[in-house]
């Protein structure tokens, strides 16, 4: 059959998970549309800068677009729940959670107003700090000035609650940022430091207890809509195939990227179980204020937290 | 299609239509004609174009310059260079190769460095009998050692598109840069000789400290800006903005030379400077945006894998694609175009990203002066008010002696990843 | 090489509107300048506090880049009335001047065509922004705001030209 829609997806990275997902969907929706639609894969941002890709899968310039759920909050503020640290008490878990039949429909009606959807998320690891001064105990946060991974509050309080000075940059700058010591250390992803080579500046990292990063595949609405209700059976149930991605390569992945931080001289500290449930505490305390004025972020939060105390 | 993005900006270029506007036309038959895609797309990539934090360099490096050259700053740093290699025949021109290297170091915009430097060297090369050409090509030339010497907004950007690490690229590009701006005065030593113009005069002991005295603010300027920034108190894009302070603070209360009024002047020059550059770099957004759903730039690199070149012959088409598309796209939209789908074909074939880095910022960077135009070309004729064809006559030579520069560099990986070995052992 | 707009001096009540519409736009570079100034001030406060008070400013860069968007989108208009956008006409400078004389009368169409569309799409995808309420990352600021300058950018560069077009014809008749 002809080729009737085109299915763009964008990515800000190159040959990880995110591109994994579009082969899949390439292979599965192609073959099952008989090439009625086709997909494309757009990796390492070709498709423009993360907000622009966001706001493209609104106006439906871009079909589908890959990034940290951070990046849909300026939207979506209800995304923000997924942010908030403590959900998780590891990746498995957080996995199982966001598979579950209840989650999807929590999540389903999110960005709806706004025209999108989430069609498939996953984690990508722990968050960590990678910094010049190894981080064993949350003392040593202390007086370090730390990119956060975003701009919003739930990523600035709980920091500035440890003493830390947070800031946020682009991570194209966080690394020369490091280097010449304008800032003390990033919070991002082993993946992210194993792949820009932090190691060149830095060797200490530490994952922050139960804090993850979250992202998001997003589909434009008003295009699911204009498949038919056929082809939009077809492209809904391969992103759900499309989803053992996050078990099958995610988490091997993350090994890959954990083994490249160690093979380069890179170590990791690891916070002690008593000082981990004191962060999560001050986490809890630092973000209720910024949760109370948000009460359907609240609504939603404290919805996926007991699905996650069920799936323990 | 290529009818749209090929045929028709060509022939309006040739026409002489405003940049924007040949873009802007190209784009829009495209997208109105040719394509099943919202025409939200335009305005898309029009704004997230300029919506980059690291391109407030360009105004800042503009701006600083701009001070700098209204003043006497950009004057007493050249004289102090002068100076210093005063004996040499040919030596305003070593002069001008010399504080652009200097100024290489401090700035990441190339555009700046023709600016303030051919402000200050343009009338002095005249008043030597320097040929209007030659003083042409050297000013619209020399600027692009800015992007290759460290810092440089190109290489920060091919770093974020193509996954390497930024200090790896500027450790990199410190002997590239260094080897370029050493061709360059021996060539212009060369034509001076032979031409017998910009005598020598012998070196002065007194003179020497004197220009150095009457420096020592303007030689502030890059101790604080590369201080400040090895020194970890702010990083590349803020340290132009801190440029602009200092300049400004040099020139109103230690020179006094400047009014409140005319610091207020240099900014409306600057800002419109910054809209006559920036409505080009966004509408090639859009260029670039639509070549890449058209899959063009994929289709041209199925079409070199399946060649299966040595890698010699890769290096040497990918240098011609590069230079072809530096004549016509701005370096941030070449990069952020190519880098993605080259670098996975330059690592199949065992070539280093960060040399490949620095070949990529060494074609864009002969790009920026390459005709029919370029950044730099666009400062020589707007703030230098040189003529466009003697623009044109004069590169010549100077690009070739680039190209020399891009061939070494190509094909002898060392001149590059030395820097990067030296860095990690000191590490 | 820089075009002028190469017209006679204009007279009478197109010479007012001429001088009005000058008037404007330099008080409008003026805004523009005291605006970068701001956002170099607003950088080196930014620096010095970090250093030294280990605090940064919030939102400082968004701040900046907008201030960086304007200067683009409405500085182009600045220059569009000037005349001063960057072009490469060595080639229709050899023209005989009846061929140059209808290269600019069709770039005058191509520059009304065009800045129309732009100012039709980008006031959309405006109110798109406005109507998803969508608010900028660190100063939670709507962003229909900044995207709203590529709109008055352009609107003015099409107002400009209808108005060189109108002025020009007034002359003549
Ligand atoms: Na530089
Ligand atoms: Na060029």
């Amino acid at each position: 059959a002809a080729q009737q829609f085109t299915m763009k997806i964008s990515s800000p990275s190159v040959s990880d998970i995110t591109t994994e997902w579009m082969r899949l969907m390439k292979a599965g929706v192609e073959g099952r549309s008989g090439g009625r639609v086709k997909v494309e894969g757009y990796p390492a941002n070709q498709l423009g800068q993360l907000p622009r890709a966001v706001e493209g899968v609104a106006l439906g310039t871009i079909e589908v677009t890959i990034s940290a759920i951070g990046f849909y909050v300026g939207l979506e503020p209800r995304f923000e729940a997924l942010e908030v640290p403590g959900l998780f008490d590891d990746i498995r878990h957080g996995l199982r959670v966001l598979a579950d039949l209840e989650t999807k429909k929590v999540l389903s009606t999110l960005g709806a107003s706004k025209g999108i959807e989430p069609m498939w998320l996953g984690i990508q690891a722990p968050i960590s700090v990678v910094s010049h001064k190894p981080v064993r105990t949350l003392a040593d946060i202390r007086g370090q000035k730390l990119r956060t991974p975003g701009p919003t509050p739930i990523h600035m309080e709980p920091l500035r609650r440890l003493g830390a000075s947070p800031l946020s940059m682009g991570l194209g700058e966080a690394l020369p940022a490091m280097q010449n010591r304008t800032i003390d250390g990033a919070l991002a992803t082993i993946n992210i430091f194993s792949v820009f080579k932090y190691f060149d500046v830095a060797k200490s990292v530490t994952h922050m207890p139960q804090a993850f990063l979250v992202f998001a595949g997003m589909a434009n609405r008003a295009w699911l809509k204009s498949l038919g209700p056929e082809l939009e059976a077809i492209v809904r149930e391969e992103a759900a195939k499309a989803e053992s991605v996050n078990m099958a390569f995610g988490l091997a992945d993350l090994d890959r990227a954990t083994k490249t931080w160690e093979t380069n001289g890179g170590v990791f500290h690891v916070i002690s179980p008593a000082e981990s449930v004191r962060y999560v505490e001050e986490v809890r305390v630092a973000v209720a204020p910024i949760l109370a004025k948000q009460p359907r972020v609240k609504e939603d939060y404290d919805a996926l937290l007991a699905i996650a105390k069920r799936l323990r | 299609m290529s009818f749209a993005l090929g045929v028709v900006p060509i022939v309006l270029l040739l026409l002489g239509f405003p940049i924007y506007l040949v873009l802007l036309t190209a784009v829009s038959v495209a997208l109105v004609f040719y394509m099943n895609i919202p025409l939200a797309a335009l305005h898309q990539n029009m704004f997230g174009a300029i919506d980059v934090y690291a391109l407030l360099a360009i105004p800042y490096f503009i701006y600083a310059g701009e001070l700098m050259g209204r003043g006497s700053v950009a004057q007493r740093l050249v004289d102090f260079v002068q100076a210093g290699v005063g004996s040499v025949r040919g030596s305003l021109g070593v002069t001008t190769v010399g504080t652009s290297a200097i100024f290489g170091a401090i700035s990441g915009a190339s555009v700046a460095t023709v600016a303030t430097i051919g402000r200050v060297m343009l009338p002095a090369m005249r008043k030597a009998g320097y040929p209007e050409k030659f003083t042409a090509g050297l000013i619209t030339s020399v600027g692009a050692i800015d992007i290759i010497i460290p810092p440089s907004i190109p290489m920060i950007i091919y770093g974020m598109a193509a996954e390497q690490s930024v200090p790896r690229l500027y450790a990199a590009g410190v002997i590239p840069g260094l080897m370029l701006a050493t061709m360059l005065a021996v060539y212009v030593i060369w034509f001076a000789r032979r031409n017998g113009i910009g005598a020598g005069e012998a070196f002065d002991g007194k003179r020497f400290l004197s220009a150095t005295g009457r420096g020592v603010w303007a030689l502030g300027a890059p101790f604080i800006i590369l201080g400040g920034i090895y020194g970890g108190v702010f990083a590349p894009t803020e340290a132009a903005g801190v440029a602009c302070v200092y300049a400004a603070f040099v020139t109103r209360f230690v020179y006094r030379e400047l009014s409140w009024r005319d610091i207020m002047r240099a900014a409306g020059t600057t800002a419109i400077f910054t809209g006559q550059v920036l409505i080009i770099v966004s509408c090639a957004a859009v260029f670039a945006w639509l070549l890449t759903v058209n899959q063009v730039p994929a289709t041209v690199v199925s079409w070199l894998q399946a060649l299966a070149m040595p890698n010699w012959a890769l290096l040497l088409t990918i240098n011609v694609i590069l230079l072809a598309i530096g004549c016509f796209l701005d370096p941030l939209s070449a990069i952020l175009l190519l880098s993605p789908l080259l670098v996975p074909v330059v690592k199949a074939a065992g070539i280093d990203p960060i040399h490949f880095g620095i070949i990529f910022t060494v074609n864009l960077a002969i790009g920026l002066f390459h005709p029919p135009f370029g950044m730099n070309i666009f400062v020589a004729q707007s703030v230098l008010k040189l003529e466009l064809p003697v623009i044109y006559r004069g590169i010549l030579p100077f690009l070739v002696i680039y190209l020399v520069a891009l061939m070494l560099i190509t094909y002898i990986p060392d001149i590059s990843l030395v820097g990067v070995n030296w860095l990690l052992r000191a590490n | 090489m820089n075009s002028s707009s190469g017209r006679a001096v204009p007279t009478g009540p197109v010479a007012t509107v001429d001088q009005f519409v000058e008037r404007m736009m330099v008080r409008l570079e003026d805004v523009l300048a005291l605006a970068f100034c701001a956002a170099v001030a607003l950088n080196f406060i930014n620096v010095i506090a970090r250093y030294i008070f280990n605090a940064s400013i919030h939102g400082a860069d968004e701040v900046q880049v907008q201030v960086l968007i304007a200067m683009a989108f409405l500085g182009a208009a600045i220059v569009q009335w000037r005349g001063q956008h960057l072009r490469m006409d060595v080639l229709v400078g050899a023209m005989p001047a009846a061929m140059q004389t209808f290269v600019r009368l069709a770039e005058v169409v191509f520059v009304v065509v065009l800045a129309g569309f732009v100012l039709a799409q980008s006031t959309r995808y405006t109110m798109q922004m406005h109507s998803l309420a969508r608010t900028s990352d660190a100063l939670g600021i709507p962003v229909w705001f900044s995207h709203g300058l590529v709109a008055l950018g352009f609107g003015m560069i099409l107002i400009i030209t209808l108005w060189r077009i109108i002025s020009v014809r007034g002359e003549r008749s």
